[in-house]
């Protein structure tokens, strides 16, 4: 599903249905994923437009109203001045991008994970997050591409004490998502203090097989 | 070269010294005019800082009226500061100016106080555009914050222009100052429904609503054994911006799971006892004793019991939020 496409196209598996097709002047957009709504737009467009289908941030559904993604996940326990590299799943979101007389505009962006909020530090002064649970793992674990990507993440322990961590929060839009076989992207803690720690994206793809997702 | 010196300066200070009309000299002159020129850099800087300070927090209109106020106050202080070197009188003017000022002040004190109000709420910020507030028992949102007044829109879309001053020294409850907010129902179920389950139904919906935050956990417990059920108090945080859309969907959702497991809401029910007979002496049975005795034994107290309604579906689920919109 992923990748550029040349307008009218039409793209079918178990799960989804995307098509735009032609509409007399008009193109017609329609995703219907199985057992949820359908979802209907119409382009005033030329065949000249491209349809990009890519991951994005997952910070956009149900409703775009943090930009801050929180991944949850196993307490780990990391030595003073140490450093260690942890692979965690993320969500997906994918977006339906179209492009023009160089100018992209997301017509669709959706989801077939779960989507649920969590609130990062008191009522007063803190900030919703768009929270997601994941195992941890040693080596990049299996992942649906359209479901979970796989997040790279290094932890680096500054301080001359023993910190535990047990979730991250990214910022939505610093991040950078790469995909191809699998989605990824690549990030850095680095603990300053035992309550204070600073989050970080790499503009790197994990591996060599991946590209820049728009 | 001494010499020269010398005269040079006996030259410059007789120049400096020369009388230009009455006793004012030169030196006063220039003096009066280096006051002038640090008032108006001084007034231009703070005017500069002002504006910076305050353009993303005030209208447009406002902030040019504020800055300007702010640069010729500055400059009237100096101009005043600089006229003594030009050996003007000012007593009398300030005699004046006190007793003008004096009857601006009666006639203009609400002016001044809306205006005054309107320069600390700016600075104070306890609500900004957008914001859910109840000023004084008008609930409204908050669409512009002016030097004078606060403008607002109630939910049912009327104007209201509210006096800086009234928001000033009122309570100001803003509903949505905060990152998120928590809200409640009370959910009755009857006595022969499982409340651990319905507790368990309940869990899980809050748990796949996405606005429902994770953090703060929802709390979900038995709170009362009530005359007509068990009321099962539920405690929802949701974020600020979104929580009355939360609260108005997930209450029906909550309904509709419990029934869909065979449990009801619990309908207000009571039982009339008619006692149909005259004599004054025949005790009353009440029903658990009734049914231990004896038909034959039994010579009046008969009973007549409501239908209980089963089938209905009505709700009799409590609201309890301080807020309604």
């Amino acid at each position: 599903m992923y990748g550029k496409y040349k307008i009218p196209f039409e793209y079918s598996d178990d799960n989804i249905t995307l098509s735009i097709t032609e509409d007399g002047d008009f193109f017609r957009y329609v995703r219907q994923i199985k057992d949820k709504e359908k979802k209907e737009k119409t382009l005033l467009t030329t065949e000249n437009a491209t349809i990009s289908i890519n991951p994005i941030e997952p910070i956009n559904l149900p409703k775009q109203i943090t930009q801050y993604l929180e991944i949850e996940f196993t307490p780990v326990l990391i030595e003073p001045e140490g450093f260690k590299v942890i692979f965690l799943l993320f969500p997906i979101e994918i977006g339906v991008i179209v492009s023009g007389n160089k100018k992209m505009e997301a017509i669709d962006i959706f989801s077939f994970g779960p989507q649920k909020y969590s609130l990062y530090g008191p009522s007063a002064g803190g900030v919703i997050t768009k929270c997601y649970c994941s195992d941890i793992y040693s080596s990049p674990p299996e992942s649906d591409k359209f479901y979970s990507g796989i997040l790279r993440l290094e932890i680096e322990n500054k301080t001359l004490e023993w910190v535990n961590i047990s979730r991250i929060i990214l910022d939505g839009y610093s991040m950078k998502i790469y995909y191809g076989p699998y989605v990824a992207m690549f990030a850095r803690i680095k603990i300053l203090s035992p309550t204070n720690a600073e989050t970080e994206f790499i503009r790197e793809p994990v591996a060599s097989e991946l590209q820049n997702a728009t | 070269m001494t010499g020269i010196i010398d005269s040079a300066l006996m030259n410059q200070s007789t120049i400096f010294a020369l009388p230009l009309y009455g006793e004012t000299t030169v030196t006063d002159l220039i003096w009066f005019v280096i006051i002038l020129i640090l008032a108006i850099i001084i007034a231009k800087i703070i005017t500069l800082n002002i504006t910076r300070f305050l353009k993303n927090r005030v209208p447009k209109n406002d902030l040019n009226l504020i800055s300007k106020i702010a640069y010729w106050a500055i400059f009237s202080i100096g101009f005043l500061l600089a006229l003594p070197y030009l050996n003007v009188d000012l007593s009398g003017l300030f005699v004046a100016g006190g007793v003008v000022g004096i009857i601006i002040g009666f006639a203009a004190q609400s002016v001044f106080a809306n205006f005054l109000s309107g320069i600390f709420l700016i600075f104070e910020q306890p609500m900004k555009f957008g914001d859910n507030v109840l000023v004084d028992d008008t609930l409204i949102v908050v669409e512009d914050i002016r030097i004078f007044s606060t403008i607002g829109r109630t939910f049912e879309g009327i104007y209201v222009r509210i006096p800086n001053e009234k928001i000033f020294t009122t309570t100001i409850t803003n509903y949505v100052a905060n990152t998120a907010r928590r809200f409640e129902y009370n959910i009755g179920i009857r006595y022969q429904d499982d409340a651990a389950r319905a507790i368990e139904i309940i869990k899980d919906l809050i748990d796949k609503e996405p606005f429902c935050l994770k953090n703060p956990a929802p709390s979900v417990y038995v709170d009362q054994l009530a005359s007509d059920g068990v009321i099962i108090k539920t405690r929802i945080w949701a974020p600020s911006g979104v929580w009355w859309d939360v609260r108005t969907t997930v209450l029906w959702k909550i309904k509709c799971a419990i029934e869909a497991e065979g449990m009801q809401i619990p309908l207000p029910q009571r039982t009339v006892w008619v006692n149909s007979t005259n004599e004054e002496n025949t005790p009353f049975i009440p029903p658990t004793v009734r049914d231990k005795v004896s038909p034959k034994n039994l010579q009046s107290g008969v009973p007549f019991q409501s239908e209980p309604a089963k089938e209905q579906s009505h709700t009799s689920i409590e609201y309890n939020s301080s807020f309604e919109s």
